[in-house]
């Protein structure tokens, strides 16, 4: 408990740190790139929020398999929490893509295949949520939810596959595009490498939020067992 | 004045806003189920002792 301790505040004051540098990277070491001028500068939010977004729901699509395998509550709690924070980075990563949009599109919201499918999966885990707070039974809440977060998940391909299926205003793979066969850095390596390093941040960032949620989830478990226990 | 300073302004305001909120309301939380933990089990464990007395004379008698 002690040590998990320890790892949370490392991973809190690292990602702090790194979320800092990263800004100060973006802010004032880089040129303005020159097709969108200033408001490029929100690509080193947006495209990190969605990575750890698909990371997020990549891990809950894990837990929650492995949730209906072995019955052990403990998956169901890191699907949950993994869940939780996915949710927060979702809402994060459509504000902040309709605030670049409005820049570069002169709008803040169109009815692309990228966005609809991003809003439908923030709307499928708003309805993973409600399922749980509706259920009173734990083993059924789990199960339900487990298969509601693996149908969720199976959103995440046709989000990433949506600007090359459908004709979309959004562009496609930001970090890397495939020219002949080979995938290539779909930019110069002065703008490239701070996105790695904002990328490589933000998912420490999300390892933090996940541990901090997770251990909130087992004190709250403890609570529901020892009023069980109490009411018993 | 940079062209677009306001959007940017409002992503990055947006995004550090939300987490703050976030992860202060997560640790809140987790600070008040530690307190109603400790107060339960506190509980829990004075109502075991109160118990034991009382069992210990049924069986003597």
């Amino acid at each position: 408990m002690a040590s998990m301790k320890k790892i949370i505040l490392y991973l809190e004051w690292g990602s702090i740190l790194g979320l800092l540098a990263c800004g100060l990277w973006v802010f004032l070491k880089l040129p303005l790139e020159s097709s969108q001028g200033f408001p490029q500068k929100i690509m080193y939010l947006h495209v990190p929020t969605f990575l750890s977004t698909y990371l997020a729901f990549f891990v809950v699509f894990t837990f929650s398999i492995a949730y209906l395998w072995k019955r052990e509550l403990v998956f169901d709690q890191i699907a949950k929490a993994s869940a939780e924070v996915g949710l927060v980075f979702c809402a994060l990563l459509l504000a902040t893509g309709a605030i670049w949009g409005r820049t570069t599109w002169g709008t803040y919201w169109v009815w692309d295949a990228r966005l609809t499918t991003t809003l439908l999966l923030f709307l499928i885990f708003m309805g993973y949520f409600l399922l749980r707070m509706s259920v009173n039974d734990r083993d059924k809440e789990a199960r339900l939810a487990s298969v509601l977060g693996i149908i969720g998940c199976l959103d995440i391909p046709i989000i990433h596959k949506s600007v090359q299926w459908w004709r979309t205003l959004h562009q496609p793979s930001t970090l890397f595009k495939v020219e002949s066969g080979a995938a290539k850095p779909s930019m110069p390596p002065e703008l490239l490498y701070p996105l790695i390093a904002s990328a490589v941040v933000m998912l420490v960032f999300y390892l933090y939020l996940l541990l901090l949620r997770l251990q909130t989830e087992k004190r709250r478990e403890t609570l529901n067992q020892l009023l069980a226990e109490i009411q018993n | 004045m940079l062209i677009g300073l306001e959007y940017v302004v409002a992503a990055y305001g947006i995004w550090v806003g939300t987490f703050a909120i976030y992860i202060f309301l997560t640790k809140r939380s987790m600070k008040n189920a530690d307190q109603t933990v400790t107060l339960l089990e506190q509980r829990v464990s004075e109502s075991r002792k109160k118990s034991i007395p009382t069992e210990n004379n049924e069986n003597s008698n």
